[in-house]
């Protein structure tokens, strides 16, 4: 098992924003994340990668228990997320994003690097290679020059996780990937997404849009007020009549 | 480049005087102290300790050679390894406070490195300060030590380069514009930040340990909140996000700085007026200059082609 997740709770205050959740992700997976507006969703990808402590709980990945790990620790192990409010490094261009994304598993020595040693230049040069891999992956070859501030949002959103790429995820966390993208750029992403999932990485993503959602994952877990509702099967998630109430009883949502 | 180089070798031989070889000294150890602002500033980090730093490696360096007979040129790599020290530990303790909160800080470090010279009367000079510092082995004349601080600032500013051209400076740059991804990508955001603001202090120690040993003196307020105040003055005036920006800054201010000392009473007056100047008017800084003036060249030839065709 990839990821465990067990009796995960985190207390703002007086507010449960998360509690009691039990989830899991298999190797291999693709699973989603669903539940109405604030239902805790991102909450939980800030639990899992390190950014919030729970308030109890445990976060297990590859069986090693990583409960209050620092953000970029979770990263180094293989677990690395994406921002719902797009992130990214808005002064590089679009190459830097990935070269800067790239630092850890890259290998580079900081002192190599600072005096141009012949091994940080040919491990520097491995990096390029590797950004233009993921960046033919994500299709963002022909704005690999441009500042990625200037991009426009369907590619800023893309950029984001050609960034977690880079990093080299076992488990790629993506928080509404498609979020704000036109019916154009949704399909591009679908692909993309459905590319990476083929290719062998495990993902776990939030999602609004309940038809991609029900398109992408084979496995759904719905959330509302922090709780746990239902688990399953995108046909079963569409028939479960306590999903359908949660959200405001509009089976519209669910066609 | 080379010209640049070849004419601060030569100046020395134009311009005869003591006193002109003191300017560019003092200009030498300016664009060194502009660029350790820079570096630090690179990781999104303002630091005001940056005189604090200087006094500690100056102090250090001339104490070092006073009382124990430590040549200046050990004394130099002490300061510079002292100061890098110091502002590890003191980053390890502050540097997850964020912008102004960590600038007060480093106020409030500077207080105490001066409260301490102050303190220690016997062994530091107190208020007088310390005099007769003396010059590194094997420098008899001053025109050589000049050529000594030439050299010192010409390595300083390859290694700013490097620096900033390197990893490092790519993961001090992405850490200013969003921390929250350096860390989803893996990178341990305050290990970084504590080393960009090590390094920035290393420089600045350096160049504390040259002032004092080239001037044979030094006082407790030599690099006070003004001084450090106009260090990062050097850095905006010239240009934040350009290398050369704190080079120019520095030697345009200081050389400005020492022709108007017949007026020294209005220097903060001319220093803030340059400020204001510069932050409405030219917000990237003197760097911005040529493609600024072209680009008014351009649109006059514009305005008068357009005349010319209407007339």
């Amino acid at each position: 098992m990839l990821l465990r997740v067990e009796g995960l709770t985190k207390r703002f205050g007086g507010l449960a924003a998360v509690s009691g959740l039990d989830a899991h992700v298999e190797s291999g997976e693709i699973v989603g994340l669903i539940g109405p507006n604030g239902a805790g969703k991102t909450t939980v990808f800030n639990l899992l990668t390190g950014a919030h402590r729970p308030t109890s709980g445990r976060v297990v990945f590859e069986d090693r228990d990583i409960t209050g790990w620092k953000p970029h620790a979770v990263a180094a192990l293989g677990m690395v997320r994406t921002f719902q409010i797009t992130n990214i490094f808005s002064n590089f261009t679009v190459q830097e994003n990935l070269a800067l994304a790239c630092n850890l598993k890259a290998g580079i020595n900081y002192w190599g690097s600072t005096f141009r040693t012949r091994r940080s230049r040919a491990k520097e040069r491995q990096v390029l290679q590797r950004c233009d891999e993921i960046l033919e992956t994500v299709g963002l070859q022909s704005v690999k020059t441009v500042t990625a501030g200037t991009l426009a949002h369907g590619h800023k959103n893309m950029l984001g996780i050609a960034i977690a790429l880079a990093a080299e995820p076992r488990l790629l966390l993506l928080d509404e990937p498609l979020a704000g993208m036109n019916a154009h750029e949704v399909l591009e992403a679908l692909d993309v997404i459905r590319g990476l999932w083929a290719n062998g990485t495990s993902i776990l993503l939030i999602e609004h849009n309940m038809k991609a959602a029900m398109a992408l994952c084979e496995r759904l877990v719905v959330i509302s007020f922090g709780k746990k509702i239902a688990e399953g099967i995108p046909a079963e998630i569409r028939a479960n009549k306590t999903v359908i109430e949660a959200y405001l009883g509009d089976d519209t949502y669910v066609a | 480049m080379v010209a640049i180089l070849a004419l601060v070798c030569v100046l020395p031989l134009i311009f005869t005087g003591a006193y002109a070889r003191q300017v560019l000294v003092v200009c030498g150890i300016n664009i060194i102290v502009a660029c350790s602002v820079r570096l630090i500033n690179l990781s999104g980090q303002f630091s005001l300790a940056t005189g604090a730093m200087m006094t500690l490696g100056g102090y250090l360096s001339a104490l070092l050679a006073i009382h124990y007979g430590v040549s200046p040129w050990i004394g130099f790599l002490i300061a510079a390894a002292a100061a890098f020290i110091v502002a590890c530990m003191f980053g390890f303790a502050f540097v997850r406070l964020k912008g102004m909160y960590f600038a007060m800080v480093t106020l409030f470090f500077m207080q105490i490195v001066t409260l301490i010279v102050l303190d220690l009367r016997s062994f530091t000079g107190g208020i007088n300060g310390l005099f007769n510092i003396p010059w590194p082995e094997g420098i008899k004349v001053e025109t050589a030590f000049y050529y000594v601080i030439v050299a010192i600032s010409v390595i300083s500013l390859l290694l700013f380069y490097l620096l900033e051209h390197s990893r490092l400076g790519l993961v001090f740059k992405g850490i200013s514009q969003t921390e929250t991804l350096c860390e989803s990508v893996g990178i341990n955001v305050r290990i970084m930040k504590v080393l960009a603001f090590g390094l920035g202090s290393l420089f600045a120690g350096l160049a504390g340990a040259c002032y004092g040993h080239y001037m044979g003196a030094l006082n407790p307020s030599a690099f006070g909140f003004t001084f450090t105040l106009y260090a990062v003055i050097y850095m905006v005036v010239g240009g934040r996000n350009a290398f050369v920006g704190p080079i120019l800054g520095a030697t345009v201010l200081t050389l400005a700085n020492n022709l108007l000392r017949a007026f020294a009473s209005f220097q903060p007056l001319f220093f803030a007026a340059v400020l204001l100047l510069i932050v409405f008017l030219m917000p990237e800084g003197l760097v911005g200059l040529p493609s600024r003036g072209s680009a008014l060249v351009r649109r006059y030839r514009e305005r008068r082609s357009g005349r010319a065709a209407q007339g």
